[in-house]
């Protein structure tokens, strides 16, 4: 009620935060990734 | 080429065999409502009764091609009628699919011609002419299945070993080894036919491109390994286990214990599979449960696994040799136990935490896990963020959670990972959807991550295949090959060309799938003479196995010590190098292979 009366949808805000962890996730991954390609590059 | 069109050709009607036969089995046993995984659980039943024929005609001295082929060849009969019979009905494919789910069809289609080629090849994998080759070789040349007493690994359920001895039965090794890659195949038609269910052609083309277009499943599907056995197994039983919760049809839960007995059956790793799946069934049932439940479940995942277990019983005292409840000698447990934990960064709690991390960017320790799609790590997670199934991918994500727990706990290395790819590869298909519904940047990233990993993994399998291209192809011979790729195999060369019939040879060598000569080793683990072992069990060993040479590496201080216990003199002295990389051609320093005549034998 008080989130309503806020104008506050809270249901929404773990939904974004999810994306927003997964976005992190994936450029960090990716930024991982990239280094063992290095490794395999190199050799 | 011919003999590649002929292995693939064998290969194509070994897929019908099973189906045909599975199509017998189940004639009146369990079916499910989805004619799809109706299809895929006739052509699993079909090589797992494949697998216990061959074990039972093993060990009845049966192991004829006389016997085997009126069965396949009537199997295969079976098999083509019921596909005629499947495919009457369906209606045609559509062709008018998004042009990149057409990008990741070819991308299939480009690793099952890269797989073909690389299996292609005679055997070169350590493993395979270690074991999962040369056991399944001896057992063929000797018309039955007996002991292995000097190789510790040949008391793992040995299923997947007995669809290659088929192949074997069938024409030579090289098409034994095509049954991995069969296993590899069926699995990643399991993967998409569940995806497809649950999200569309778009999910199934992710879900397949995650799971089979990697590096790491080439290396995996066309060694001779087993573990795309497993996965075929628990992606059937899971499948079949939905098919339970969901629309609870009793067939989906008798079906889904069977396959998970068939992954207990291919490995021990299986056996923690099938129990890590059992343990989301009981949690997703949790109310529903009853005794007759779990019967229905347990009866024929036993019933299937049961057999190698009872061997191992039988033959050692332990159901589980040599892994637990003992068994081996103190120095060849002391062994085993540190082989497997020298893979991976560590097993505390803080390397637990910085698991993804390190298979991400240093996955070498982990055995070939440099080689894993980052796609699984990057995009599982993100199924999490679906709304409709989440409480699925929460239980799906508990039952990978705890394999992955028992994995790191035990052996840290990256091929057994491979039983929960199945799944993961469609959590992660289901992660990249529920990214790409976002659009925007989050949508291009996806993309560009998708497509750079899939192009990245391509190019690595491309250079791992090209290593075979040459003698498949036949501009290189077959002894050139072996000599750059199978480690130590001048010494192999030297061996069979002197040493015949009537000699015994024991060595410290691996190359086991290529000695012509009736054979025995120390144990892998020194299983049979421990390395500290003194002058008497020397002795001991060598009356014991009729051994009349040996053939050790300079190298092998220990062994050395014992030949000097014996009346042994040295006949020769062999140089050999050991393959380090086959891809990458790098070789071991040369080492001098010793080989001592000790007696005539008994």
């Amino acid at each position: 009620v008080n989130s309503i009366k806020r104008g506050v949808d809270e249901t929404r805000r773990p939904r974004r935060t999810g994306y927003v962890l997964a976005l992190a996730w994936i450029v960090i991954g990716s930024v991982l990734y990239a280094v063992e390609l290095l490794r395999l590059a190199v050799g | 080429l011919a003999e590649l069109l002929g292995h693939v050709a064998l290969g194509a009607t070994t897929l019908l065999a099973w189906l045909g036969l599975g199509s017998v089995v189940l004639l009146r046993g369990p079916r499910v409502g989805d004619a799809r995984l109706d299809f895929l659980n006739r052509v699993g039943v079909g090589a797992l009764t494949f697998v216990l024929l061959t074990f039972a005609a093993g060990w009845a001295r049966l192991l004829y091609p006389a016997a085997y082929l009126p069965l396949f060849a009537v199997s295969a009969l079976i098999g083509a009628v019921e596909l005629a019979r499947s495919a009457r009905g369906r209606p045609r494919p559509r062709i008018d699919w998004p042009r990149w789910q057409l990008a990741l069809l070819a991308l299939l289609a480009l690793y099952v011609l890269i797989d073909l080629i690389s299996v292609s090849a005679p055997i070169s994998s350590p493993d395979a002419v270690l074991y999962h080759i040369a056991d399944p070789n001896l057992f063929e040349k000797a018309h039955r299945i007996f002991e292995v007493p000097w190789n510790s690994s040949s008391y793992e359920p040995f299923s997947v070993e007995m669809l290659v001895l088929d192949g074997m039965l069938l024409w030579n090794p090289v098409q034994g080894a095509f049954a991995p890659l069969l296993l590899a195949l069926v699995a990643l038609a399991a993967v998409m036919g569940f995806t497809q269910r649950i999200a569309g052609w778009s999910g199934a083309v992710l879900a397949g491109a995650i799971f089979f277009a990697q590096p790491f499943m080439v290396w995996e599907a066309t060694s001779t390994f087993i573990e795309s056995g497993i996965a075929l197994a628990m992606a059937l039983s899971a499948w079949n286990l939905f098919r339970f919760v969901r629309y609870s049809e009793r067939s989906g839960l008798v079906l889904a214990g069977a396959f998970a007995g068939g992954a207990a059956g291919m490995k021990y790793v299986g056996l923690i599979a099938a129990l890590a799946l059992a343990a989301v069934a009981v949690a997703v049932l949790a109310k529903r449960l009853n005794l007759r439940l779990a019967l229905g479940f347990a009866v024929p995942a036993i019933a299937v696994a049961l057999p190698w277990y009872v061997k191992n019983a039988v033959l050692t005292g332990n159901p589980f040799y040599p892994h637990v409840f003992g068994g081996l000698n103190a120095s060849a447990a002391r062994e085993l136990r540190d082989s497997m934990r020298s893979f991976g960064h560590g097993h505390g709690p803080l390397d637990f935490l910085l698991l993804p991390v390190r298979l991400l960017a240093d996955a070498k320790a982990f055995d070939g896990g440099q080689y894993l799609s980052p796609l699984f790590l990057i995009f599982a997670p993100a199924a999490l963020l679906s709304r409709r199934a989440r409480t699925a991918v929460l239980f799906t994500w508990a039952g990978v959670l705890l394999f992955i727990i028992a994995w790191f706990l035990t052996t840290q290395q990256a091929r057994f990972l491979v039983p929960v790819m199945p799944a993961l590869a469609v959590l992660a298909a289901l992660g990249v959807l529920e990214l790409i519904r976002q659009g925007g940047l989050t949508r291009g990233l996806v993309i560009a991550v998708t497509a750079g990993a899939l192009a990245a993994g391509l190019g690595a399998s491309t250079v791992y295949a090209s290593q075979f291209v040459p003698v498949v192809v036949g501009s290189e011979s077959t002894q050139q090959f072996l000599r750059e790729k199978v480690s130590n195999y001048d010494g192999v060369e030297w061996l069979d060309e002197r040493l015949g019939p009537r000699d015994k040879l024991a060595t410290d060598l691996w190359t086991l799938f290529y000695l012509d000569m009736p054979h025995i080793t120390f144990g892998t683990m020194g299983d049979l003479l421990p390395v500290d072992a003194g002058p008497a069990a020397t002795r001991a060993f060598v009356a014991r196995y009729g051994v009349t040479k040996i053939a050790i590496l300079d190298g092998d201080a220990a062994r050395r010590r014992q030949v000097g216990y014996l009346r042994a003199h040295l006949i020769a002295r062999v140089s050999v190098r050991s393959v380090r990389s086959r891809t990458r051609g790098h070789f071991g320093p040369r080492h001098d292979l010793l080989v001592y005549d000790v007696g005539r034998r008994g």
